[in-house]
């Protein structure tokens, strides 16, 4: 990518980071398989763009629409 | 003749107990109505032989199973799996909802060759045309990933009183009460995804958060709301 170009998956996902960035890294979301996963791993996955990560990118995007009125 | 609901509660940790906690509303309901027997298997008796006894001797219409689970299987009392590939037969004709992680992605899709003739002719004949397959089976209702709850640590000895575990309660209580009375797997989830969607937008204040957890719970919530999901007849009801 050229410098200076837009990328839309790239500034996704820094907004979602800069937004669990904010919360405690200790606190936790309980699974229902029973292990909890802390905010500070949810960040690692972020960065990573594994699976998981870029899945939570997707929901929590898909969660700010819903917010402002859009989903 | 009345019709027959079946509950697993499971009880054994902190999660569990949660779940217990948001399916003791329903069980109280229903034991009060008439038309639906209720069988239940609460704490302990929430095993596999117990849930393959029910299945097979009370034909219920519609199976509630909270508990642990993965992609292959949902769970009972102390992570006995009580429903996999092996005995998902018995499920033939029933509406499951799995609250449960990820048992929707695989298990939820299962092809077992103990389904009845009828239903395997329906299968092969949707593969020889060549259409994507999906379970006419059974009806199942759950999540294609982990559930999540947020919870409020000072609180686990009382779920009920937990404000962070509120709107996921809600939620489950939505699509379980939208079933038992008889709408159909559609539409109950649509009323569901509501819910969810109305917590997202409502739950919490930065006056009643002092531990930081509202875009938690936002977020937890918003992830159930996409993973819930359904393989079969969406216009099954019980």
């Amino acid at each position: 990518m050229k410098q200076g170009q837009f990328n839309l998956e790239e500034e996704r996902r820094k907004l979602v980071l800069a937004r669990f960035s904010t919360l405690n890294p200790e606190s936790k979301i309980m699974l229902g398989s029973g292990e909890g996963i802390s905010v500070k791993d949810i960040i690692n996955h972020i960065e990573r763009q594994d699976e998981f990560g870029k899945k939570v990118v997707d929901v929590q995007i898909n969660m700010l629409k819903i917010l402002a009125g859009g989903a | 003749m009345a019709k027959v609901f079946l509950v697993s509660r499971p009880k054994h940790d902190t999660i569990t107990s949660y779940l217990f906690a948001f399916s003791q509303e329903i069980v109280k309901t229903v034991k009060e109505m008439e038309g639906i027997h209720l069988t239940e298997l609460p704490e302990e008796s929430a095993t596999r032989e117990n849930l393959e006894k029910a299945l097979a001797e009370d034909s219920p219409k519609l199976v509630f199973l909270n508990g642990h689970g993965n992609k292959r299987n949902v769970a009972g009392h102390k992570d006995e799996i009580i429903l996999d590939e092996i005995n998902i037969h018995l499920s033939e004709g029933k509406i499951i909802y799995a609250l449960s992680c990820d048992s929707l992605e695989e298990l939820g899709y299962s092809k077992s060759p103990k389904f009845s003739k009828i239903q395997k002719v329906i299968y092969y004949t949707r593969k020889s045309r060549n259409i994507s397959i999906i379970n006419e089976i059974c009806y199942y209702i759950g999540y294609s990933a982990k559930f999540m709850i947020v919870i409020d640590p000072s609180r686990t000895a009382s779920p009920n009183k937990d404000r962070n575990a509120l709107p996921f309660k809600k939620a489950c209580a939505t699509l379980i009460n939208s079933l038992v009375f008889g709408e159909t797997v559609t539409a109950a989830i649509a009323r569901t995804k509501e819910e969810y969607r109305q917590s997202i937008r409502s739950f919490g204040t930065s006056e009643d958060d002092p531990y930081g957890d509202v875009p938690l719970v936002r977020f937890a919530l918003a992830w159930n709301l996409e993973f819930l999901d359904m393989r079969g007849d969406g216009e099954a009801s019980f």
